[in-house]
């Protein structure tokens, strides 16, 4: 354990005292603190020297405990299920360096995957505990006031209860993440049956919750039904790690201290019990992390340096290379600049191209659901409709460009000899990761205007907005991968994590203002398409802005340094 | 001492080591020769404990890689390919991590440094892993393969992005070794290299031990009176109706 921690600690302060040498970096870490001291930090030390505060308690004595659970259990499931698909994502808990150093010492491999998990458990929960302890003076005054009337000697113990039930999901799902993830990540060929059928479990349990829901959501007529279906047993059932969560939280406002125990050990004996599934596998555990260490790192290099010949070779030799298709694409001459946005078509459809379908279809679904309820001529559903087609957009290109652009830092020396300036070559990268971004809320507008002809003006606001929006984020992407450029390196990660959806919201507010000042309009309210037009139009200003400055940082950037 | 037995490394669909038989004594260096994709590498990993074997004995000083893991491993220094390295320790944090894992804290106290100044990272000792060069990192992972004093040394590509003054260290370091009695298994592309270098050589082809043996040993299996290891490896290696890969134009 000992050469574990001397590794973890020194890699910790090496990788602190790296970031801190670099003066944009340093001017980028005030910043995040003074964020978070200003929004979390202060708001609790504000309240907590306010004269008076507590005779301004919200005492809301008809604000029923059964609200509070149905509340509770619905955060605690989107949580298991956020962290249910993360079983997926564990494969990359290894990097090159542990197979080529550490995997061939003598240490033993169930201590290794202890200190993973570990280590893993720190990761998973450095940031909710952060967020718990910097929102905790301000958030507990809140709870413990909100139900002070109803049950004042166990109201302060909400809080603290509520956030150990959140810790102990999370490290439930860890567990089980890792356990799983050993189990189908073999080199067998069972392995991949394994997968599939936990992968479809999954899928299938979600769309039948999914399905679930909507059923019972049409059927609601008061607020009390919407509050009973978090308590049907199927979702009760389905959710096991959220319900022992809800029931371990709702404790000290319920008084049932044996739900809070049953839930508990509930808890407790899930992470047992997966920890021990893990360790007995523990025998696996070096070969899966060789192959896909081996295997990621290739696939990068490889993708790096544009060889796509040698990337669909790598492909067919493990037997996951379907027969080559003619594309389209194939006949598009792009030349100069163009290139680099006819490439990136070809990298992101053969890399993201599973994530990029369920989005196309989360888009149409998006499109085709309002007109599934009676209440869809509602005034609020054209609104509605925006907003979420705004939030597919988000989704759509933080992802594509999060996933395409920490390759960047690897691309520079194929790239940067190009005979294009800096400005053009990161307006193509930013353009070419916003092209999903846009079509993908194309295509569910298309649909719109099918069923719903009288909607084609929300469904153009749409089509002027996103595209700028979608070069906004990008651009922001890219700007802060540029800053923070070391994958490798867990501090700059962290920063780049922490820094990415506050730059996001900072780069997008003006545009956003814009457009939603223009709906609050009266008289625009009937032309949505002009206040979109013009938020998307300062979105694209905006992106230039960002473009021209990250283009000056990839100028000077050296992946030497 | 080396020994490998039936060694058979499956993935999935694709047979990587395909009963792979050989065994190395104490002062032997053994050449592992083979095109692309032979599955050298597979087999170094398989030796090293980073790959389960699918089927097959790997003993290292007589200790079973899967069954006596830790045993087997003390004795054993691996150099990968282009190794990886942990790029945020130091040279010299990186050194004594490696061994800290072999519990030869002794050995760091007494070959740190020489070790270091022998390979020319002496000036280097506090700088970041990150910032060293191709070359210094692979001079680095030969460092780091010797500080715990292993009896049983494999290279893979050992040579490959060193500058020449590294490479005759390397060379004069693999012959240090075989005379202090260690078992060197050195896979490598570089044929007149293993020729020099290697007291025999095993010639892999798509997973299976085409050959093994001395040079002469060799020729006598492509029925060759004379020839160069180079000549004698691609006579072995190619097929009967096909061109060897420069010649292919």
């Amino acid at each position: 354990m000992k050469p574990l921690l001397f590794l973890t600690y020194r890699s910790l302060v090496n990788g602190i005292r790296r970031a801190l040498t670099s003066p944009k970096r340093l001017v980028s870490l005030v910043l995040i603190v003074g964020y978070y001291f200003w929004f979390f930090i202060r708001p609790g030390l504000v309240v907590s020297r306010q004269p008076g505060m507590d005779q301004f308690r919200i005492q809301l004595d008809h604000f029923s405990p059964a609200v509070v659970d149905a509340v509770l259990f619905g955060l605690f499931a989107t949580m298991s299920v956020l962290l249910a698909f993360g079983i997926f994502s564990v494969k990359g808990g290894f990097k090159p360096a542990d197979v080529d150093v550490l995997f061939p010492t003598p240490i033993s491999p169930k201590i290794v995957l202890a200190f993973r998990i570990v280590r893993g458990y720190l990761g998973t929960l450095i940031f909710p505990l952060l967020i718990v302890l910097l929102m905790l003076p301000a958030s507990r005054r809140g709870w413990t006031g909100l139900f002070h009337n109803a049950n004042p000697g166990d109201s302060a113990l909400a809080m603290k209860s509520m956030s150990l039930a959140w810790i102990l999901m999370a490290l439930c799902w860890v567990a089980i993440a890792y356990a799983v993830r050993l189990f189908i990540d073999r080199s067998d060929l069972k392995s991949d049956r394994n997968e599939k059928i936990i992968g479809w479990t999954l899928g299938l349990t979600i769309l039948a919750v999914g399905i679930f829901l909507y059923f019972k959501f049409t059927q609601v007529q008061t607020a009390r039904d919407a509050v009973a279906i978090a308590q049907h047993p199927f979702l009760r059932v389905v959710f096991f790690t959220a319900s022992a969560a809800t029931q371990m939280a709702m404790a000290p406002l319920t008084g049932n201290l044996f739900g809070a125990m049953l839930g508990a050990s509930l808890m407790l004996a899930i992470i047992a019990a997966a920890i021990w599934a893990a360790m007995t596998q523990t025998n696996w555990m070096y070969d899966q992390a060789a192959a896909k260490a081996f295997s990621q790192s290739q696939t990068q290099k490889r993708v790096s340096q544009g060889d796509m010949v040698g990337e669909a070779a790598a492909r067919a030799q493990t037997g996951k290379k379907k027969q080559y298709r003619k594309r389209w694409m194939h006949k598009v001459k792009a030349c100069g600049p163009w290139a680099l946005i006819w490439k990136e078509v070809f990298i992101q459809t053969r890399s993201a191209g599973g994530l990029l379908a369920i989005l196309l279809v989360a888009g149409i679904a998006i499109g085709v659901l309002p007109f599934a309820s009676p209440r869809d001529s509602s005034k609020g559903a054209p609104y509605f409709f925006l907003i979420l087609q705004t939030m597919l957009v988000l989704m759509a290109t933080l992802n594509v460009a999060m996933s395409g652009f920490i390759e960047m830092p690897r691309r520079v020396d194929l790239q940067k000899p190009l005979p294009f300036s800096p400005f053009s070559i990161v307006f193509a990268e930013v353009a070419s990761k916003s092209i999903w971004g846009i079509l993908v809320p194309f295509a569910s507008c298309a649909i719109i205007v099918f069923l719903h002809p009288s909607w084609w003006g929300f469904a153009l606001a749409v089509m002027a907005f996103s595209p700028g929006f979608s070069l906004v984020i990008s651009a922001t992407v890219f700007l802060i991968t540029v800053l923070f450029p070391e994958e490798d390196d867990p501090t700059q990660v962290q920063f780049h994590r922490a820094v990415m959806l506050f730059a996001v919201v900072i780069a997008a507010a003006p545009g956003f203002g814009l457009a939603i000042g223009g709906l609050i309009v009266p008289a625009l309210r009937e032309w949505p398409f002009i206040p979109a037009l013009v938020g998307g139009a300062f979105h694209v200003a905006i992106a230039c802005i960002l473009i021209f400055l990250a283009s000056n940082l990839y100028a000077t950037y050296n992946p030497s340094e | 001492m080396l020994e490998v037995f039936d060694l058979v490394k499956q993935y999935k669909n694709f047979r990587a080591v395909d009963g792979l038989s050989f065994s190395i004594k104490p002062g032997e260096i053994v050449g592992l020769l083979g095109p692309n994709g032979a599955g050298k590498t597979t087999a170094l990993r398989c030796i090293a404990g980073i790959l389960r074997p699918t089927a097959g004995t790997i003993r290292i000083n007589g200790f079973d890689i899967v069954s006596q893991q830790a045993k087997a491993k003390s004795g054993l220094a691996f150099v990968p390919e282009l190794p990886s390295l942990y790029e945020l320790l130091t040279v010299d944090e990186h050194l004594q991590f490696v061994a800290m894992c072999f519990n030869r804290m002794d050995a760091y106290n007494r070959l740190g440094e020489e070790l270091l100044k022998r390979y020319h990272l002496l000036e280097k000792k506090n700088e970041l892993v990150a910032t060293l060069s191709k070359g210094m990192k692979q001079k680095l992972a030969v460092a780091c393969a010797l500080i715990h004093e292993a009896n049983v040394l494999m290279f893979d590509e050992p040579i490959i992005g060193i500058d020449p003054a590294g490479v005759h260290e390397i060379k004069q370091e693999l012959q240090r070794a075989k005379q202090a009695g260690c078992a060197i298994l050195v896979s490598t592309h570089l044929l007149d290299t293993a020729q020099n270098l290697c007291d025999r050589v095993i010639i892999l082809a798509r997973g299976k031990k085409l050959a093994e043996g001395t040079l002469d040993e060799l020729r006598q299996d492509a029925n060759m009176a004379s020839g160069n290891l180079e000549e004698v490896f691609l006579k072995l290696t190619t097929e009967p109706d096909e061109a060897p890969p420069f010649l292919n134009v």
